[in-house]
């Protein structure tokens, strides 16, 4: 189980994370839910170990990973995080981008890593791009070389911020297959989104995040169904808005 | 059997070969170090060596904001030193302290979520500079830097101010010895195009090497990728 405790995050007087906390239990997808700007992407900066928080302990297993207000050491690489803009090394290729963490991090041997790089690759249906510099990708591409990259760093957890954001439906779709894939193989999802098809298809539990807090939690995506909360009602509203208004 | 002034152009071309020789050692020496040196003091005025931003912040301003003559005046009657380290001294802090706000500039442009997943994926600092800031910075600025070296280039004739035999010396003592100011002008005028094109030319080619790896492009779903048809 990885468990979030009493997390609160300010940026100077704005509280983005106050007092959160939650259970994700491991060898599932779990989806976390809410509008932009509810704190999602902090969530993931805190539990990731990027961003220093005021108060809260992150566990997993057990085991204290970071805890508030104390100087972040993560040497376990447990949580693996794909950021919202895949953020791949410009200057490397493929093949590189996967490799320069495990090379200069892990000290794993070059040969080893690239072999290692192109199983990742093949399972990711992208091995014929290993000698391409991102920007000859396209955005589904480049999403998968992010997620194989921090999937070399062999995290116990992977989190994934809107990851079908600026993806067409087909790419959603292959996007999901791939991360039911990840789960299969062991991992542990925590994804963020606010598209609800999505996380209505992929969720084993997923949480309603508002205004940094969590509103609720349910087994699949049940709180979008039999919405509780005038909260969710109204995310749905709008949601539902927005799409017909890109239609 | 040649006109007299081609005789004396002739018999003048040694010195402007001494001095060439003079000229390009400055170049080398003072643009090696000076990148070097700029570099360093560029990642001393960027975020990710914070502790050293006074010192290096004071150095570039103090050379950036001398004249070069001043600066190699100072090394030469100040300090006492040779005409050509005097010289070769005010190059590489001129050179240093311009190039260092370039780099700098270049290791600014790199994107915040790239130093994120860098940090995500574990690389320590040096790690970080070494590998993705210095590559990616130096990448960008190729254009600018060669404009520096250009200016080195011509720079390094201040030299003439302290009897150093470079190009403008040669062209200066030739002109005054055989009285044929415009003859040797244009030789002097073509040593420089010649050093300064070359200088553009060399910087073209490294663009042209490094051009894909310079920019991601922006994330547009597009319908032509080769992906998997959902289960």
């Amino acid at each position: 189980m990885l468990k979030v405790k009493h997390l609160t995050k300010r940026y100077d007087t704005h509280v983005a994370l106050d007092d959160f906390s939650a259970e994700f239990p491991l060898g599932c997808i779990n989806v976390i839910i809410g509008p932009s700007g509810c704190g999602k992407t902090t969530l993931f900066s805190c539990i990731s170990g990027l961003e220093p928080f005021e108060q809260g302990v992150i566990e997993y297993n057990g085991n204290v990973l970071i805890e508030g207000n104390r100087p972040v050491k993560q040497d376990t690489h447990v949580i693996g995080y794909v950021l919202q803009g895949f953020s791949l090394f410009a200057h490397l290729t493929v093949l590189d981008n996967l490799t320069l963490a495990p090379r200069l991090v892990h000290k794993l041997p070059r040969k080893d890593a690239e072999a290692r790089a192109r199983e990742m690759l093949e399972k990711m249906h992208i091995l014929d791009k290993q000698h391409d510099y991102p920007n000859q990708l396209s955005g589904g591409q480049q999403q998968r070389v992010a997620i194989a990259r921090a999937i070399m760093m062999n995290p116990r957890v992977l989190l994934l911020d809107e990851p079908t954001n600026a993806l067409d439906p087909q790419l959603v779709y292959a996007l999901e297959k791939t991360i039911k894939e990840l789960v299969a193989d062991g991992l542990t999802l925590i994804v963020s989104t606010h598209h609800m098809g999505f996380a209505d298809r992929i969720a084993d539990y997923s949480y309603f995040v508002h205004r940094g807090e969590l509103l609720t939690a349910s087994e699949k995506a049940n709180l979008l169904h039999n919405p509780q909360y005038p909260e969710i009602q109204r995310f749905i509203q709008n949601e539902e808005e927005r799409v017909s208004h890109l239609d | 059997m040649f006109p007299t002034w081609i005789n004396a152009v002739i018999e003048g071309l040694p010195l402007f070969g001494e001095g060439l020789r003079t000229t390009l050692s400055l170049f080398f020496q003072a643009g090696v170090i000076g990148f070097v040196l700029g570099c360093i003091v560029a990642l001393g005025k960027s975020r990710y060596i914070p502790r050293v931003y006074p010192l290096a912040w004071f150095y570039v301003e103090l050379f950036r904001n001398i004249p070069l003559l001043v600066i190699l005046f100072f090394f030469y009657y100040a300090l006492q030193f040779t005409g050509y380290v005097a010289g070769l001294l005010a190059l590489i802090a001129w050179a240093s302290a311009f190039t260092a706000e370039v780099v700098r500039a270049g290791i600014e442009s790199l994107e915040e979520e790239q130093i994120k997943a860098a940090r995500l994926l574990g690389l320590s600092r040096f790690q970080l500079i070494s590998h993705l800031v210095m590559p990616q910075a130096l990448m960008r600025i190729l254009p600018v830097l060669a404009n520096q070296f250009m200016n080195l280039a011509k720079n390094t004739s201040i030299v003439y101010f302290v009897g150093v035999l470079d190009v403008t010396y040669a062209f200066e003592q030739n002109s005054a010895k055989y009285f044929l100011f415009f003859q040797f002008f244009f030789i002097a005028l073509g040593i420089y195009i010649t050093l300064c094109l070359i200088i553009i030319y060399a910087f073209r080619l490294l663009e042209y090497f490094t051009k894909t790896r310079r920019a991601i492009k922006p994330v547009i779903p597009s319908d032509d990728q080769a992906l998997p048809e959902p289960a």
